[in-house]
């Protein structure tokens, strides 16, 4: 029994402006952004066709709405943004907020980051770069703030960020060229494999506040960090593979700082925290695991391994949905609410587009020292 | 530093596309699969995109999902059947496949 109902055709998803489309030929088509372009096989009816063609063309005349949204959504990739709506379903009211030092609407930057007693780092001293007030107009719905379409304007925020600002290609790159026994190599990429070490290794501590904010979505909360449960003991492994130990190893500050902030928001703010998730679970889209690909580079294969696991357990665990998931449960917030998410997620998004760079920085400084000893 | 914003022509189509009507989902699949109904085993369904989004793996590359219903069910549970998702396409839907990406950023190594 097939139902063709009439709620297929409601407009729900529109593309975000960096996204376009051109075609391969009649039934393929590749859909590009800054952070990924994918290649797609479609088969559909002709009217679909004809909208895809217009919007390749970037004709908007001709574009259908409708099918075009409903493409975006069987896409089900970071290419569009959600429009607000308002589920009855959805019951759980999220409205408290910490006792902030000034209002949220006037908090600075540096306020939130003092806030939060985050480690000095390279994202310190900036200025709100995220026009909080365009999420907010975008995501209103009956005078109040749908947490999924809020979501779906951060996250390309935070993806516009990370193709921008984020040094890990640069950094891989880096190592790649340098010139130096294995001993100081083996020692950088277990710098690098550190970071994540400690990512894993507070995960379930970083998590666990936020069981108590989650209300309906409990459950759900609990069995994601069930998911997560061992992850470190896969990267532990991988440190012993390149014969070190955690104790030894640079952690840098925005390391610590962005599992910080996970294990703040989880006592202060569920939409924040939800935000922060699916900036951490969003799928690397690779079949290969970047930093696995680097160790293989330096014939570190058991180590490569390890990472590789790590990857394939959570492109298992198909984690990139968790925050939609657990957001569905929240019902339409305030704006004070909203707000005071959008900035967390903006300085979470700086610390976790520093760490790399900081790496970058520290082995950079290393070699200079290395050089003018010689 | 150029700040990240939107539109304001997509803020003026995502308004616009929203007056088209707002859609509760569950709230519909609670209707279709109620107690009067709970015979039906399986049904496929076309689903929201919302909801689709919230459901489903993103290597789940279709609209097709299962639903089974049981017996003597008070509720109902969603089933993703991955066979039926990939081998079936039923006339007038789409089917859509992804392969793997020609692009992406890298991540920091800093995933759970």
């Amino acid at each position: 029994m097939l139902l063709q109902t009439s709620m297929k055709n409601a407009v729900q998803c529109l593309p975000y402006e960096e996204v376009s489309l051109s075609f391969i030929n009649n039934t393929t088509y590749v859909v590009h952004a800054p952070w990924l372009a994918m290649q797609t096989t479609i088969e559909t009816s002709d009217e679909t066709s004809r909208t895809l063609a217009a919007f390749a063309k970037q004709d908007f005349s001709q574009i259908d709405p409708k099918i075009l949204s409903n493409f975006l959504s069987q896409l089900n990739l970071p290419f569009n943004y959600i429009l607000p709506s308002y589920s009855s379903t959805s019951t759980d009211n999220h409205r408290t907020l910490p006792q902030l030092p000034i209002s949220v609407q006037k908090l600075s930057k540096k306020q939130l980051r003092e806030f939060l007693n985050l480690e000095s780092s390279l994202a310190d001293d900036s200025e709100w770069n995220w026009d909080a007030d365009a999420i907010l107009e975008f995501s209103k719905i009956y005078n109040a703030y749908d947490p999924a379409a809020l979501l779906s304007v951060v996250r390309r925020f935070h993806l516009l960020d990370c193709t921008d600002k984020d040094q890990t290609g640069n950094l891989y790159d880096y190592c790649k060229t340098l010139s130096i026994d294995n001993n100081a190599i083996q020692k950088m990429l277990a710098t690098i494999v550190y970071q994540n070490y400690y990512v894993t290794a507070e995960c379930q501590n970083s998590l666990a506040p936020a069981l108590s904010l989650s209300k309906s979505a409990f459950s759900k909360l609990n069995d994601f960090m069930d998911d997560e449960k061992g992850h470190d003991l896969l990267l532990l492994r991988a440190l012993s593979a390149l014969q070190t130990s955690p104790e030894h190893l640079y952690l840098s500050n925005s390391t610590k700082n962005i599992m910080s902030i996970l294990k703040q928001l989880g006592s202060t703010s569920f939409l924040g925290f939800c935000l922060a998730i699916d900036f951490f679970e969003k799928p690397s889209f690779d079949e290969v695991d970047p930093l696995t690909e680097l160790l293989r580079h330096f014939h570190h294969d058991i180590a490569a391994s390890c990472l590789q696991k790590h990857k394939t357990i959570n492109d298992d665990g198909g984690h990139e949905c968790i925050s939609l998931d657990l957001l569905s449960h929240m019902n339409l917030v305030d704006k004070d609410y909203a707000l005071f998410a959008i900035r967390l997620s903006e300085v979470l998004t700086d610390e976790m587009t520093s760490v790399t760079a900081d790496l970058l920085n520290l082995f950079k400084q290393q070699q200079t020292k290395q050089a003018e000893s010689l | 530093m150029k700040k990240r914003t939107i539109i304001a022509g997509t803020i003026l189509a995502a308004s616009m596309a929203n007056a088209a009507g707002d859609v509760d989902v569950a709230g519909y699949l609670k209707e279709q699969t109620g107690p009067a109904q709970k015979e039906v085993k399986e049904l496929c369904l076309q689903v929201e995109p919302m909801f689709l989004s919230s459901m489903m793996p993103r290597h789940v590359s279709s609209t097709i999902i299962g639903l089974k219903v049981a017996d003597n069910a008070e509720s109902y549970d969603l089933v993703i059947d991955t066979d039926r998702v990939t081998k079936q396409c039923p006339e007038g839907y789409v089917k859509i496949s992804t392969t793997a990406p020609l692009r992406s950023v890298r991540s920091a190594p800093i995933s759970l």
